[in-house]
């Protein structure tokens, strides 16, 4: 018999990354590389002899109601214990609407005691202290991004876990992607050759509106689109190419907060030599995907859950290949990522997103705005009384 | 006249954003900014701005934002209560407040898609056959600003039509159809745009903000001179360097997809949306009426097979299929070059002495450099010469 945690481990591995592809345009190499890089015989049942990790969600803000909460509902995994917020009726409103009945607090001081995890999805000023608070007491913690505001309190939170020996994992989200897994997969294993250029835009105009309001200050929120949206990015791109060698960073703040950013990274590792452009938008419409191009590939990944990888091979540049994972049943990343992260605090691994990787994202963030260069902007009228 | 402290409401979207950005830029912060939501005012947090959510159909919220302030400048837009709800609780409080004037913007979609000739100046004929039902509001809410101004409220109604220059959802959906295939022209593209540059209708804000005299009119504002979408769509087509191609979409065509249809909805029509699939499946989600339409649908089963077919036959609507080629009547870039006339900003210039922020040319350059930025265009990334080497990471 396997044992219950190896079980579930394989499990998530399953969903997440080790099923061989499909395509819809399949190639003989593609095919065997695929195979290469993945067991297809990897689907176990799970088996629930163990209790669910009780968890409190710190935070009742648009991503809980939106994310966090139907997903820790959804898993067998994890239970919701309590719902902690600052404005009580905002926590009963969201217990009510989803028919739960968790207990609901102002502040985690009398709840530390009766969880065995919680996940912080509070205001980015109150990560730090709130983390801190959690890991003191032995607590895993699953933190929304950033991690922190600044490089020195996440490698605090790092340091605090490791010593207490308990699970820190940061919500970065959009690396549970399927379409990501496979790319990765296929980017170790060789098959797409070298890295040659990357081009990552994402553009909206608006989105996100945080109960809190808490993206309107630069103090509570760490910085504007570059840690909004851009953290997500970031902390996939340290993961798929490493460390940057060098880069060049400019955004249009005029004392506040970044609506639009722009960034050109260049690496130099065994990966290849390849330069990178980053474009961001809080005003704008952008192609919201990512284009990787390699030796043989021009690789697109849609900024969408759901959406496949697609490879363009360069010498046929009008076939797409259409690649998913054979099963299919786990595009939820909320919850992959809940429940990755409650399988580490159960069993003490490492959950696939941990502090460190967290840290070093909260690292790059501080090093562009320190390097920051103001956006040139030429459509804009001479400052000064006009007609 | 005293201090003219302004409140701007909707200073999120994008004429309540370009106008702070240029009260903040020009020196002048003597204004509140007031928004409807966190999320969509990321213009402006790039200043250190402090900004009041307000819900503009709360009366004391309202009151509240209005507090010390002179003139109200309203660039809200949103669903129809808060357009219609929303300015009346504006108008009332102003009223009763220390407000001395009502800084309203309407638009050209009030004299209707297909406007009369008259419409040349402010004076012409609102409303009409052709009002879509954004127009219809816009002018329901002109209706409510005169009356206010009839009341004792200074108020001052500014029309622009379309609205260019950077951060413009309207030059940025125009940019990307020239560039990613055949654009559609009306009239061989001869019809004026009728496109005003953000920076020119900031302007005429500004100019009624300043104006002593000249309240309860309306006002066109528009660039300088008639420009025609062949002209229009050609020049910006440079600016992001596209060769454009266009076809020819008869006049006529276009009129008859926005001609207002005299019964949308009749009899008929309405017996076959209830008897579809969609609505049925619907409304059986109540219990009693999913027991109806399983009743309804069996009945249905036991009849004749041919019988079965000559209803069907009398109750669906036939299929159309359009041609690969037809043409997108729905497409709004074609049904705004139905309008034939040019609506000159005379009157605005006249009476509130009003000159133009930026000329064509100018505004041109403006609008192709932002889109250059938008489009991503790869001189608009940073030049990694001089650029720093990333510290050691682990």
């Amino acid at each position: 018999m396997i044992p219950w945690s190896v079980a579930r481990r394989k499990q998530v591995s399953a969903e997440n990354g080790n099923a061989f592809a499909r395509t819809q345009m399949y190639t003989r190499g593609l095919a065997a590389s695929a195979r290469k890089c993945g067991g297809h015989g990897a689907w176990l049942t799970m088996r629930d002899d163990r209790r669910p990790l009780k968890l409190a969600i710190i935070g009742c803000g648009l991503i809980t109601e939106a994310a966090h909460l139907p997903a820790a509902l959804a898993s067998t995994v994890v239970e919701v214990v309590a719902l902690v917020d600052p404005v009580v009726s905002r926590a009963q409103q969201l217990a009510t609407q989803y028919g739960i009945r968790p207990q609901v607090l102002p502040c985690i001081d009398d709840i530390l005691t009766r969880v065995d995890a919680v996940l912080i999805a509070a205001p980015n000023d109150q990560h730090f202290p709130l983390a801190k608070q959690a890991l003191s007491e032995r607590k895993a913690v699953l933190l929304e991004k950033p991690l922190a505001n600044t490089y020195a309190e996440a490698v605090e939170l790092c340091e605090l876990a490791e010593r207490n020996e308990t699970v820190l994992a940061t919500g970065f989200v959009t690396r549970y992607r399927q379409s990501f897994v496979l790319f990765k997969e296929l980017l170790d294993s060789g098959f797409l050759g070298q890295v040659c250029s990357f081009d990552h835009q994402s553009g909206t105009v608006g989105g996100w509106a945080p109960v809190s309001g808490y993206n309107l200050q630069r103090k509570q929120s760490g910085g504007g689109v570059l840690v909004v949206s851009g953290a997500h990015f970031l902390d996939r791109m340290l993961y798929l190419f490493g460390w940057p060698n060098r880069f060049a960073y400019e955004d249009d703040s005029h004392g506040g907060i970044e609506a639009n950013c722009r960034a050109t990274v260049f690496f130099s590792n065994s990966l290849g030599e390849f330069t990178g452009t980053i474009a961001l938008s809080k005003t704008t419409t952008l192609a919201n995907r990512l284009v990787i191009i390699t030796e043989q590939y021009e690789c697109h990944l849609m900024e969408d859950d759901e959406m496949p990888l697609d490879l363009y091979r360069r010498d046929l540049p009008n076939i797409v290949q259409r690649l998913s994972y054979r099963k299919q049943n786990a595009r939820d990343t909320f919850r992959l990522q809940l429940e990755d992260f409650a399988y580490a605090a159960q069993d003490g691994g490492r959950p696939r997103v941990d502090g460190q990787a967290g840290a070093l994202c909260v690292k790059l963030v501080e090093e562009f705005y320190a390097q920051r260069v103001p956006t040139p902007e030429p459509w804009s009228l001479p400052i000064g009384r006009v007609g | 006249m005293g201090s003219r402290r302004i409140v701007v409401f909707g200073a999120s979207g994008f004429v309540g954003s370009a106008l702070c950005e240029r009260l903040i830029l020009e020196g002048n912060r003597d204004f509140r900014a007031c928004i409807h939501s966190t999320g969509s005012c990321w213009r402006l947090t790039r200043f250190r701005l402090p900004l009041e959510v307000v819900d503009v159909c709360d009366t004391d919220a309202v009151a509240a934002a209005m507090r010390d302030c002179s003139v109200v400048v309203n660039c809200t837009r949103g669903d129809e209560k808060a357009m219609l709800d929303g300015l009346q609780t504006m108008l009332r409080v102003a009223q009763k407040s220390h407000v001395r004037k009502f800084i309203h913007l309407s638009s050209l979609a009030i004299y209707g898609d297909n406007p009369a000739p008259d419409s040349v100046t402010e004076e012409g004929k609102t409303g009409g056959p052709w009002l879509n039902p954004y127009g219809r509001l816009k002018l329901a809410q002109d209706d409510l600003v005169f009356k206010a101004h009839r009341a004792g409220l200074p108020c001052y109604i500014l029309c622009p039509g379309n609205i260019g220059g950077p951060y413009s959802g309207f030059i940025h959906g125009l940019a990307k159809k020239l560039s990613s295939g055949p654009f559609g022209l009306v009239d061989e593209g001869r019809n004026p745009t009728n496109v005003v540059h953000i920076d020119n209708l900031v302007q005429a804000i500004l100019c009624a903000v300043d104006s002593d005299t000249g309240a309860g009119q309306r006002y066109f504002v528009n660039d300088s001179e008639p420009v025609s979408w062949y002209e229009f769509c050609t020049a910006l087509a440079k600016q992001i360097d596209c060769e454009p191609t266009f076809f020819e979409v008869p006049y006529e065509t276009v009129l008859a997809e926005l001609r207002p249809k005299e019964s949308p909805r009749g009899m008929g029509e309405h017996i076959r949306i209830a008897l579809s699939g969609e609505f049925r499946n619907a409304v059986g989600v109540l219990p009693a009426l999913g027991w109806a339409n399983s009743v309804a649908r069996n009945a249905f089963d036991r009849l004749p097979k041919s019988l079965q077919t000559s209803i069907r036959a009398k109750v669906q609507a036939p299929i159309h299929v359009r041609k690969h080629s037809e043409v997108n009547l729905g497409d709004p870039y074609l049904k705004v070059q139905v309008r034939r006339h040019y609506h000159s900003p005379a009157k605005l210039m006249n009476k509130l002495k009003y000159r133009h922020a930026v000329d064509y040319e100018r505004a041109l350059d403006s609008a192709g450099k932002f889109l250059r930025f938008a489009l991503c265009k790869p001189e608009t990334f940073p030049s990694l010469c001089g650029s720093i080497s990333a510290s050691a990471s682990r």
